[in-house]
């Protein structure tokens, strides 16, 4: 049965966010619907009108061009970034995940220590075999008590992908996931994807590489209104 | 209430793996205090009289130069994000960040304040009420800088606009600090001073928290 949790509150201004009843559940299994979304930064209008939704199980990439506004739309999606107009509706139980460009763990604490604390912050019991497991799955078993700051890049942006393996939620956003990662990492993220869809959960993303998977594409260009050309000097 | 204990221990535990920074004020407040017997006279007549005033502004001084940091080392890794999107309430994230923020800042000052009086030829009366009064307003002071280094996240020159922002909000505390160790120092009652400065300081930890969760919601929108 899925719940709307009330304490979250995304993008406070113009979504109307609202809790599911069990009749339309077996209707309709979406977990995120986006309805006339438009969306300005820095005076211009990055995208309008946009309109799609993602259900349970949906595997959705966000198309488009550097600085079309993928980022943007997630932050719109996960309420960081607040100066859009229309409808964002979240029908999930537990907070989305959502992992951007930044590094999203502590340099200066361990990999266990960072992992831990995120267990702590989304209330979820704390198991040593539970991080330890998604460490050895991530390769970083042998770094588990070092310093984030002395590992490379991309092994940094594999402790953050671990939290996919941790925290219970249905919908992810991930920014650019397969960026800065190794073969054997993005065989590892896919698989993480895929159990996560086999589990019901959804995952929306942007990347500018081609994923050979089913999926439903979002693509900016579709949303971006013809007066645009006319303003831009 | 685990979040404000979980994320003071964590917040405590990063700034021991970086002392230097926030141990600059410590550092920057014993060497200005240092330097005032040599340039005033260290006759204790003279020195005694003007101690509270130039402790207590120099120590708001030191304060200000770690204050910008609360937050940017977080916003910069992207964990303030991680915080703001979690079930946990952020007012108890927040208060636990700056009980860590002022164990590593506030809490030396305090500890050191004895020698500082001594160096200004402080009476043993006012040494007590000079510690027991940066007890009490220190605290405010990590509020207080929380509140403006919240506001100011990832602006370019943060630095000189938080102390701008949060500088006429010392004011009182200074005034009433002052007071305090002045009153402790010729011999009075203390009571006075120290009731008010203690009820800023509830006051403030039930309401500045507040005001930095919402700032930093805001803050992160880039």
């Amino acid at each position: 049965m899925l719940e709307y949790c009330p304490r979250v509150q995304f993008g406070k201004t113009h979504a109307t966010v609202s809790r599911m009843n069990t009749k339309e559940m077996t209707e309709q299994q979406a977990l995120l619907t986006v309805r006339g979304l438009t969306c300005e930064r820095g005076g211009n209008e990055l995208f309008a009108g946009m309109t799609f939704s993602v259900n349970s199980g949906d595997l959705v990439q966000i198309e488009g061009s550097n600085g079309s506004g993928k980022s943007t739309l997630l932050r719109c999606l996960c309420g960081f970034y607040k100066d859009w107009e229309g409808e964002i509706n979240w029908y999930i139980d537990h907070h989305p995940l959502y992992i951007g460009h930044k590094a999203g763990v502590s340099a200066d604490l361990s990999i266990e220590e960072n992992l831990a604390y995120l267990l702590a912050l989304h209330e979820v019991p704390q198991l040593p075999q539970l991080i330890e497991g998604v460490v050895a799955d991530a390769g970083l078993l042998v770094h588990l008590n070092r310093a984030v700051r002395e590992l490379s890049e991309g092994q940094r942006k594999k402790v953050n992908l671990c939290r996919l393996g941790l925290l219970p939620s249905q919908i992810w956003l991930l920014d650019e996931p397969f960026s800065s990662l190794d073969g054997v990492a993005v065989d590892w993220l896919m698989s993480m994807i895929e159990e996560h869809r086999a589990n019901g959960g959804s995952v929306v993303y942007t990347s500018h590489q081609a994923i050979k998977l089913d999926q439903k594409h979002v693509r900016l260009a579709d949303f971006v209104s013809e007066t645009i050309g006319a303003c831009t000097p | 209430m685990s979040h404000l204990l979980m994320s003071f221990l964590r917040d405590f535990r990063s700034y021991l793996r970086r002392p230097g920074d926030l141990l600059a004020p410590l550092v920057f407040g014993f060497v200005v205090i240092s330097l005032f017997p040599l340039g005033i006279g260290p006759e204790p007549a003279q020195l005694s009289v003007l101690s509270p005033g130039i402790i207590w502004v120099v120590l708001l001084l030191a304060s200000l130069l770690s204050v910008h940091l609360l937050f940017q080392r977080d916003d910069e890794e992207g964990v303030l994000e991680q915080q703001i999107l979690s079930p946990a309430s952020l007012y108890f994230v927040v208060l636990g960040k700056v009980g860590a923020y002022w164990m590593m800042t506030g809490m030396p000052l305090v500890l050191v304040s004895p020698l500082m009086a001594q160096m200004m030829s402080m009476s043993g009366s006012g040494t007590l009420a000079l510690t027991l009064s940066l007890l009490l307003g220190t605290p405010i002071v990590s509020l207080l800088g929380a509140v403006g280094a919240s506001l100011t996240i990832g602006i370019r020159g943060g630095a000189v606009l938080v102390t701008i922002l949060i500088l006429p909000f010392y004011i009182p505390i200074l005034v009433l600090g002052t007071a305090m160790t002045e009153a402790g120092h010729s011999g009075e009652s203390m009571v006075f001073h120290g009731a008010l400065l203690a009820a800023a300081l509830s006051f403030g930890c039930a309401f500045a928290p507040l005001a930095v969760a919402g700032a930093l919601s805001v803050s992160v929108e880039n």
